[in-house]
């Protein structure tokens, strides 16, 4: 068990390096100059020659790709010129909104995809799986910051149902976790984690529909797999109910790919909150990064892109473990 | 053990008949079957793949919904000692889940895909103790050990808590046998136990379940295209053709009297060890049988082996014979058996 | 192909599919000559003017006839996520080939690369280098290239591996066929419809992501229609009523996206039925 776990750590490391490598051969060694990509279109020679000098740029490659390395480890991830304000506060602070909104998203894709698929295969109906197939391929298809501007128009603007672009509501007033839904349960108010949940219906779903269709194509590929096998015939004749054979048997043989599939999707979404949150004023990181696209103000980009991988590999390396962890087979080998 | 009267089989197939849907049209793959199987006695059931075996020991276990088959007609009677015979296509689900594994129980031709890979076989033999007996936990894991050991896997303490990818072929298919026969049952079907396995561990498996027949007293359903292997372990042999029995009787009946043209050529196509008389005349051109088993969607209309059969007559093209008998016991699906000789 | 005609006969998946898709290419390809108003003519007499039979999309805020940059749309999304598709695969394919063939140093170095590459979400690689690259059409498409490559490369290099060990390469290889020959007669007509199926998915995944750097402002600069750009542009006017601004752009990302993931799967499964698991998007 000791060997799998450091051969798991040390391949994440290996990837860590890699990754590092590749952002900082994407970001700054391009050929356009990054000072002035740092510095912004309005900076003048006197500013960029500053940016330059203080990004080390005058200095040998394998000299400035450590200097990146080790001021990113150790937080220092820039300036954000347009905000007035360093990059790294700038995320922590936002990072709760992005985390809850992704969060909520992956319960819903998540136990969504699951519950509905194993139903359905349970029930066996030729008719449901069809409709299951065709709604798998509509969520995988829709762009979802399409189905965002959609679910506003619909469920805001003509049904009035859930509260438009507002953002996250209202704040609890003793914050410990950052997210809302969890610091009003904290505090016992359940109407504020009422108004929190309303407010995170229609991003979370409409940010959980493409994974929780590619969840149910994933899930439902390796249930029909596993129920052609033969040892399911040979729990039949031994008399195990159909019930426990589904559950007890066939589906923790189909689940360890999605289990997989699920981890990469949390650490996705929050990537993929960018798409999003623009459209709910959701005060994120994603809303962070657009803006720091659009002000042509990088360094949060950057900084973004560097945490999202390393968040990404991350979460891989733990469901690596668990993986290890439910599958005796991974475990012994 | 109370046994029943003999003339009461433990089994009794009457007249089976199994059909498959398919997109191209439905396959016949049972049709009209018959056969009795006594306590304690092994049948063997012989014939090549898609003949109709295995489809008639998944319909005795109503089985074959799973693959889109239904059970059209026939009855099946499983008459268990001091009990009323029980009408297996006539009982419901619930009933029937008793009867699996608890009465009637089975291992297949593939060990290394026949056990769930995430549990441990302990906790498989555990299960199937604990759906047919009232035991704790602890009582069904002593059980458990028991069987491993009963079944020859040495240091059953340590290996109970190991999963099957711990475990070779051979092994494993001593773990399915401990499974089959952990609630004792009346009646085992193996199907193809020993196919997949290395020819010394055939040996040794068949070993095994011939010494636990006559330890739990049980009846066995051998099924197999390896007729060396119901020579070692049958009382009686079906032999099975496109979904018919073809021929059926003792085994030394079959083996040194064959009736059918098609037992005759499966004879002839093994080498067997000595103790048949072998008989010149007349049987070089049955050597090797030609030709391919018939489309299950356009059987002839005659009898379904006349067209690789040497012997075949026009009357044979015509009509599907009869199951007429050869001898005592002896049933042959054949209008030309007293012409057929070894 | 005759296969897959008489397929299409009785699989009503693969047929709308197909259908869905041929309509936007259809578009795409005569949508400008049967259509004549100019995507970029400003009429602020006639801006956000809802659909009708002059305008079957609305006009957007400055009066540009929707329809027109509908079509504009469709012409550049199809024709970035083709060339990324393309590229992708022979640069991927390519790559993946090498690696099997040659293995040793190559394949190691290679295969690191591609560890290194999917250690990043593909959308959050493919802005990286939209921006290191500088904003622009072009840089988004190498940002979905880059993310599309290593699963060439893994589809490849796995397929080579595993028919290298089928007896008949090996014995090919042993009477002295060379590797060009090697990919030539036995490699790729065994791989030619996993790699089409591959490219279905990639294709969708290309045209998901180019529309999503578009909204997020990394995509084609105005005043050029894409699609993912015109629904960022109708995002001001989606509560006031204004709807089609953004609802048209969509639903062709929605239909293209849907009718190539549709493709691939059932391709998928008429070609390749035992790989039902293997899901790329």
């Amino acid at each position: 068990m000791i060997d799998f776990l450091l051969a798991r750590i040390g391949s994440a490391i290996v990837t860590i390096f890699g990754a590092s490598v590749l952002a900082f051969a994407v970001l700054r060694a391009v050929p356009t100059n990054p000072a002035r990509l740092i510095a912004g279109p309005f900076a003048n020679d006197e500013v960029i020659a500053q940016v330059t000098a203080n990004l080390g740029l005058d200095k040998s490659l394998p000299v400035q790709y450590l200097d990146y390395v080790t001021s990113f480890f150790i937080g220092d991830w820039g300036f954000s010129y347009s905000a007035g304000q360093p990059v790294l506060s700038q995320i922590t602070e936002r990072l709760p909104a992005s985390a809850e909104l992704a969060l909520y998203a992956f319960l819903f894709a998540f136990f969504g995809a699951v519950l509905v698929t194993v139903l359905v295969s349970f029930l066996n109906s030729r008719w449901l799986d069809r409709f299951l197939r065709l709604l798998s391929f509509i969520s995988v298809g829709v762009p979802p910051f399409w189905l965002a501007l959609l679910f506003l128009m619909v469920f805001f603007e003509r049904l009035g149902w859930f509260p438009g672009p507002v953002g996250r509501g209202p704040a609890p007033t003793g914050l410990y976790t950052g997210l809302f839904t969890i610091d009003y349960l904290l505090a016992g108010d359940f109407a504020g984690f009422g108004t929190a949940l309303h407010h995170l219906a229609l991003p979370s779903i409409a940010l959980a529909l493409g994974p929780f269709g590619y969840l149910v194509r994933l899930l439902r590929a390796n249930l029909l797999d596993i129920i052609n096998e033969p040892f399911v015939t040979v729990l039949h004749a031994k008399g195990v109910a159909p019930i426990s054979t589904h559950f007890r048997h066939i589906l923790p043989n189909a689940f360890l790919p999605t289990l997989t599939a699920g981890g990469l999707i949390l650490a996705q979404l929050l990537g993929g909150s960018v798409l999003v949150e623009r459209i709910f004023v959701w005060p994120g990181i994603g809303t962070l990064v657009i803006d720091g696209i659009l002000r042509q103000d990088y360094a949060v980009v950057q900084a973004f892109i560097m945490l999202s991988a390393i968040i990404y590999i991350g979460v891989n390396l733990l469901v690596d473990i668990l993986y290890g962890y439910v599958d005796p087979r991974v475990r012994r080998s | 053990m109370t046994e029943p009267p003999m003339s009461i089989p433990l089994l009794e197939v009457t007249g089976l008949k199994t059909s498959f849907t398919t997109p191209r049209g439905t396959v016949k793959s049972v049709d009209d079957v018959s056969f009795s199987i006594a306590a304690g006695k092994t049948l063997g059931v012989v014939g090549e793949s898609g003949s109709g075996k295995s489809v008639t020991s998944l319909s005795i276990m109503r089985l074959v919904g799973r693959g889109g088959g239904v059970i059209d007609d026939g009855a099946i009677r499983l008459n268990l000692p001091g009990q009323p015979g029980l009408d297996i296509r006539a009982l419901d689900e619930k009933a029937m889940r008793k009867v699996r594994g608890n009465d009637i129980a089975m291992i297949f031709q593939e060990p290394m895909t026949s056990l769930d890979p995430v549990w441990s076989i302990g906790d498989q033999t555990i299960e199937a103790i604990r759906l047919h007996q009232d035991v704790s936990k602890n009582e069904a894991r002593e059980k458990a050990i028991e069987m491993l050991r009963l079944v020859g896997i040495s240091a059953p303490e340590s290996r109970v808590d190991d999963f099957p990818h711990q475990l070779s072929g051979g092994m494993r298919q001593r773990v399915m046998i401990a499974i089959a026969l952990s609630c004792r049952p009346a009646l085992l079907i193996a199907d193809e136990p020993t196919t997949a396995l290395d020819v010394t561990i055939q040996a040794q498996i068949l070993d095994l379940i011939r010494r636990l027949q006559k330890e739990i007293g049980m009846s066995v359903l051998f099924i197999t295209h390896n007729l060396g292997v119901v020579a070692e372990i049958a009382d009686k042999v079906a032999v099975m053709y496109a979904g018919q029995v073809v021929e059926e009787g003792p085994v030394r009946t079959i083996f040194s009297a064959p009736r059918h043209p098609y037992t005759v050529g499966l004879l002839k196509s093994i080498p067997m060890p000595g103790g048949m008389r072998v008989d010149d005349a007349g049987s070089r051109r049955l050597d090797t049988i030609g030709g391919m088993p018939p489309n299950p969607l356009a059987l002839p209309a005659g009898c379904r082996f006349a067209p690789r059969c040497s012997l075949a007559i026009e009357d044979c093209h015509k009509a599907p014979p009869p199951l007429v008998q050869a001898g005592d016991e002896h049933g042959v699906r054949c209008i030309r058996w007293q012409e057929v000789s070894k | 192909m005759r296969r897959l005609i008489a397929q299409l006969a009785h699989d009503w998946e693969l047929l709308l599919g197909v259908v869905l898709f041929g309509l936007i290419v259809l578009l795409a390809v005569f949508g400008g000559w049967l259509w004549r108003e100019d995507p970029l003519r400003v009429d602020i007499l006639n801006s956000l003017l809802p659909p009708d039979l002059a305008h079957p999309m609305g006009t957007d805020d400055v009066g540009r006839d929707v329809l027109a940059r509908f079509i504009r749309g469709a012409q550049v999304s199809m024709g970035v996520a083709i060339s990324v598709t393309i590229a992708g695969t022979l640069i991927g394919g390519t790559l993946g080939l090498l690696a099997g063939l040659i293995g040793g140093w190559f394949d190691v170095v290679v295969s690191r690369i591609m560890d290194a590459i999917l250690a990043f979400p593909p959308l959050i690689l493919a802005m990286a280098v939209a921006i290191g690259l500088g904003q622009g059409i072009v840089s988004a498409g190498i940002g979905v290239i880059l993310a599309a490559i290593p699963w060439y490369f893994r589809l490849l290099r796995s397929e080579v591996l595993r028919l290298r060990t089928l007896m008949y390469v090996e014995s090919a290889q042993a009477l002295g066929a060379s590797s060009f020959r090697l990919i030539r007669l036995h490699i790729l007509p065994q791989t030619t419809s996993t790699i089409f199926i591959q490219a279905s998915s990639v294709f969708g995944f290309s045209i998901l992501t180019l529309a999503a750097l578009g909204f997020v402002g990394l995509g084609i600069q105005p005043p050029t229609p894409e699609w993912g750009t015109m629904i960022t542009e109708g995002l001001a006017y989606a509560l006031t009523g204004q709807w089609w601004l953004g609802f048209f752009p969509g639903l062709g990302i929605f239909i293209l996206a849907v009718s190539a993931n549709l493709i691939a799967d059932r391709l998928r499964d008429i070609y390749d039925p035992k790989s039902g698991a293997r899901l790329s998007i």
